[in-house]
């Protein structure tokens, strides 16, 4: 009985690591790659790197413009986040808490319809209204666009975490004389705090990563992102792969940083709105 | 003012910001899609000019549909099955508390977290014909045949080599939910069923998968709707090429919309792939809804 627990476990391990190699073998190959020169790089490209070349990064951060890069997409995924959290919290908070006003659930499932609505047909409307409107190929335009895309599911998020605490507490506080200003600031938004969390990594991680947006919305080098930069880096450069895939690392390494020290929470926040749908 | 209008307008001051925001860059250019796809709307400066259903026509005739649809479906069946069937064998294997389960759950994870980008040139490297990883490593075991496909680059191979992309990124994304139905069922479940004598495969049939249906439900639903919109790996990848062989609906709705300036046409084929999605996911949600048990 004890040797076929053992066996089972055995059995279970192996097809465990195999599926782990093929997961993490294509990243060890960027990396590998990456710090390697590229003639050595030319001589065998699967040759372990000797000597390691970190040169690449260098060469990669200026000649991808990644400074640049890097702080467009700090800035469109920093206001885009504010910008959603600051407008959803206030816009679910209504929804939830008001409840003389009749038109709070319509309110609500208007909110609700973008999450089944596929962005796809207002795509080229979209495209059109943002010229118009002096926004195309502007940062603000962009993450006026991540709000508008990100609130859905983050009025959804909130709207449950919300009705979870008790009403009891809001008639308190409005006894006590407390405005829904209050009562929101002080009381509620605070009590929600894991919903926050939740709501900002899953939009963080969709924004950061995101490269369709501003490849649609965007055309200058000046406002390119990390994703899209990397897109036209390869455009330049296509056969440096050590250089490419020292850009490509650096573009990954934020995240994966952030990974190792909030596993938990990320794993849990980008599939928040799948299970708790 | 009344208290009731009052509170009315308090309520108005919280929504506001997100619904401002949400109607103009959201649900106005959806609905104005809707509008568009029944004019011959060339872009800058012309007007729409209404056509009926002259898109509407035209798409049926095209050649590039058909591609998309088939590509769509193949996209579809085989990242369902495969990516479900994968994240499935994980789940149940890391549901078991084993020594280094999360750290296997937390590598698994990993690629849902990268950029397409980065994952796109990963892959387009392992995958490409001159020094490319497969290559290599065919050529080094013998298997000539094997090493000398272009697997992005020959139309057979090329709409299953974005498959395997897409379930080598997502299969860790499955597999957390399928985890987290796991974790819902009942232990005396389990052991009740041993009492009666109920070997590991019995257990499976009858206990764990009907009870894991609404986690079915859900990576069933989102896997068949990412793989109907998919740009992202698609564009990266293959571009459409060759020869618009790999064209997905997401492709060729931006190679009409923005290369040929076909705003009007572009807009009538993203409706009929809304209309599509629509429908498959009702009907889909439908199904499975039946499958699922109360306990």
């Amino acid at each position: 009985m004890k040797l076929r627990a053992i066996r089972n476990h055995f059995s279970m391990y192996v097809v465990l690591i195999l599926a782990a190699l093929c997961i993490i073998s294509p990243l060890c190959i960027m990396v590998f790659t990456s710090v390697k020169s590229n003639a050595d790089y030319i001589k065998d490209p699967l040759g372990l790197p000797n000597p390691l070349f970190i040169k690449n990064y260098a060469l990669a951060w200026v000649n991808g413009g990644l400074l640049q890069n890097a702080m467009n997409s700090l800035i469109l995924t920093g206001g885009s986040i504010l910008a959603i959290i600051g407008t959803g919290a206030l816009a679910a908070f209504a929804v939830a808490r008001f409840r003389m006003v009749k038109i709070a659930p319509i309110v609500f499932a208007v909110f609700v319809a973008g999450l089944i609505l596929p962005g796809q047909v207002g795509l080229i409307p979209l495209f059109m209204q943002m010229q118009e409107m002096g926004l195309y190929n502007t940062q603000i335009g962009l993450i006026l666009i991540y709000t508008a895309q990100g609130l859905p599911i983050t009025i959804f998020i909130f709207t449950k975490f919300y009705n979870s605490i008790p009403y009891e507490i809001d008639e308190s506080a409005k006894i006590d004389g407390a405005s829904m200003w209050t009562l929101f600031f002080k009381i509620i938004f605070p009590l929600v705090l894991p919903a926050t969390v939740t709501n900002i990594i899953f939009n963080m991680i969709g924004i950061w990563n995101d490269f369709f947006n501003p490849l649609i919305f965007t055309s200058d080098a000046s406002h390119r992102t990390l994703p899209l930069g990397l897109v036209a880096f390869k455009g330049q450069f296509s056969t440096d792969w050590p250089q490419l895939f020292a850009a490509s690392t650096m573009i990954a390494l934020p995240i994966l940083m952030l990974y190792i020290f909030l596993q938990r929470f990320m794993i849990d926040g980008l599939t928040a709105g799948a299970i708790k749908g | 003012m009344s208290e009731k209008k009052r509170e009315l307008l308090r309520f108005m001051m919280f929504v506001l910001p997100a619904m401002g925001i949400y109607s103009l860059f959201y649900a106005y250019p959806i609905l104005s899609g809707f509008y568009y796809s029944f004019t011959n709307w060339n872009g800058f400066g012309d007007t729409a000019l209404f056509n009926g259903l002259d898109n509407f026509i035209e798409l049926v005739h095209d050649e590039l549909i058909l591609i998309a649809i088939k590509n769509n479906i193949i996209l579809s069946v085989v990242i369902i099955i495969v990516q479900n069937a994968l994240a499935l064998i994980f789940a149940i294997l890391l549901n078991k508390k084993m020594k280094g389960h999360t750290i296997f759950r937390a590598v698994f994870f990993i690629p849902v977290l990268l950029s397409t980008a980065v994952i796109g040139y990963i892959w387009e490297y392992i995958f490409s014909p001159l020094q490319g990883v497969l290559h290599v490593i065919f050529n080094s075991l013998g298997f000539t045949t094997l090493a000398e496909i272009n697997w992005l680059g020959d139309p057979t191979y090329a709409i299953y080599s974005i498959c395997a992309v897409v379930i080598w990124q997502f299969t860790g994304y499955s597999m957390v939910i399928y985890i987290a139905g796991l974790q819902t069922i009942p232990k005396d479940l389990y052991e009740a069923a041993e009492i009666d004598g109920a070997g590991a495969w019995h257990k499976l049939k009858q206990i764990t998968i009907p009870l894991l249906a609404p986690a079915f439900t859900i990576n069933m639903m989102i896997s068949m709707i990412g793989c109907l919109k998919m740009f992202d790996q698609v564009y990266l990848l293959t571009q459409g090429g060759p020869a618009h062989q790999t064209e997905v609906f997401g492709t060729l709705i931006y190679g009409i919309a923005f290369k040929s300036q076909r705003l009007g046409y572009g807009a009538a084929i993203a409706m009929v792939l809304t209309i599509a999605i629509v429908l498959i996911s009702t009907i889909q949600y439908y199904f499975m809804r039946k499958r699922e048990v109360e306990y």
